[in-house]
């Protein structure tokens, strides 16, 4: 009997990765061997095992979590600096403001636990400006967050008016009307004292009234035509969304991006 | 029309564009992440490897040379974020398999389920049990179906070492399985290194 001087050829053995003679030489040894065929066996059967483990796969929220994470590591000193470039350059009057009818009994959604603490204030950054913004700009750190290319993926029944000299980013914009329990939650706003637990009060809000699960992206505190206002950028399968919340007057503002 | 080459799409963002990274992220995101929850063996930690090793990419493949494979180096990053994890932590004994992400069982029936998860649970635990650089190994070979030429790149070890290290990782996973005996040949249980 040849001698089982190499062990390791074995799993080598099984994989269909031996040349010949190496091959030819197990053959011949593994008949007079009980010890290299209980180990032969039982890498057998470890492999079989292995063969149980259902394939990972990331959901979603992992993928939107690492699209978030890109998102945020591209330098945000640039986007400030493009968006207010962008306030400065396009034309006022551009965009439609379209209201949307609100009927928060169907629209109501349910967030799971998981989805509602990764939307909490304390896990995602807190961008502070002096900036102003207005909706043109508000658009334009829109575009610049989700990295989209200006004038791709934009479905053209959403393009703003054809004599308009249009923005090719722009997606959608419109004026959202809060319901009774949304009111009665910004309108505690002015008096909490944290703005972490603030913008909490928003994103509860904003998710109440989607259908949609949101991946926070990014949350900032920011001057919207010239009142304080809340940023909140979420993200989900097709589309980067702004939501502007002014701390006066319950106006909220959303701005849709495709992906 | 063919799906885009890696090299083409990493010309492309090379260039400024930006949704060929994206294409990237699509691309490499599932393999990526099936490798981290492997070696690392929690939901939240291969999330966080799975970040690192696309933030690490879009800071790095402007510079990238092209001497390995696209997907070569981004396995290789996945690896070695996995492994610095494991070993910043500690070791760490996980929770079951409820931890581990799958995807979804196409409606087999529920005595198949049971009887599956039973195995996949023990299997799952057994591979806690066992070095992590073992783990690594079975995980890029055995469960992600790359060839030993494929391993060594990416491990940027030699052919014959990943012929040991695969052997002794399967070693010590037969013997924390029950399929082999301590009086066996005796698999070494530390660093494969």
């Amino acid at each position: 009997m040849p001698p089982h001087d190499e062990p390791d050829q074995l799993s080598a053995y099984i994989d269909g990765e031996l040349e010949e003679p190496e091959r030819a030489r197990i053959d011949a040894h593994l008949p007079g061997c009980p010890e290299c065929r209980t180990t032969l066996d039982a890498l057998r059967a470890t492999l079989t095992d292995l063969g149980t483990l259902p394939e990972p796969a990331p959901s979603e929220q992992d993928s939107w979590a690492v699209r978030s994470a890109l998102a945020r590591a591209r330098r945000p000193s640039k986007r400030w600096q493009r968006a207010a470039l962008a306030a400065g350059t396009v034309a006022a009057g551009l965009i439609a403001v379209l209201a949307v009818t609100h009927n928060n009994a169907t629209t109501h959604k349910t967030f799971d636990a998981t989805a509602a603490g990764e939307g909490s204030a304390a896990s995602v950054p807190i961008l502070t400006s002096a900036k102003n913004f207005d909706a043109q700009s508000a658009q334009a750190y829109l575009l610049d967050v989700s990295g989209v290319v200006p004038g791709a993926n934009v479905p053209a029944e959403n393009a703003p008016g054809a004599a308009a000299p249009t923005p090719a980013y722009k997606n959608q914009q419109r004026a959202v009307p809060l319901s009774t329990s949304g009111r009665t939650e910004f309108s505690a706003l002015s008096a909490d004292s944290s703005t972490a637990s603030q913008i909490d009060r928003c994103v509860r809000v904003v998710k109440r009234s989607t259908q949609e699960l949101l991946n926070p992206v990014q949350y900032g505190v920011v001057s919207f035509e010239s009142k304080p206002a809340f940023f909140l950028i979420f993200s989900t399968t097709s589309r980067y969304e702004l939501w502007v919340v002014t701390r006066t007057g319950c106006d909220v503002l959303y701005f849709a991006q495709a992906v | 029309m063919n799906p885009p080459e890696d090299s083409e799409l990493l010309e492309r963002f090379r260039a400024g564009d930006t949704t060929a990274f994206a294409q990237i992220v699509d691309r490499y995101e599932r393999r990526v992440f099936a490798i981290a929850i492997r070696i690392c063996r929690h939901h939240e930690d291969a999330r966080d490897v799975t970040q690192d090793v696309f933030v690490t990419a879009m800071r790095s493949l402007g510079s990238f040379r092209g001497d390995a494979q696209l997907s070569t180096w981004l396995h290789r990053v996945a690896v070695n974020a996995s492994l610095d994890l494991v070993r910043k932590r500690g070791r760490r004994e996980g929770p079951g398999l409820e931890e581990v992400a799958e995807a979804p069982a196409s409606e087999p029936g529920p005595e198949s389920v049971a009887i599956e998860s039973v195995r996949a649970r023990e299997v799952h635990r057994a591979l806690g049990r066992i070095a992590a650089d073992q783990r690594a190994v079975i995980a890029l070979h055995d469960l992600q179906g790359f060839d030993y030429a494929e391993v060594a790149e990416v491990l940027g070890v030699p052919m014959g070492t990943v012929k040991s290290r695969l052997h002794r990782a399967r070693l010590a996973l037969a013997q924390q399985l029950g399929h082999l005996k301590e009086t066996e040949p005796s698999p070494d249980p530390g660093p494969l290194r």
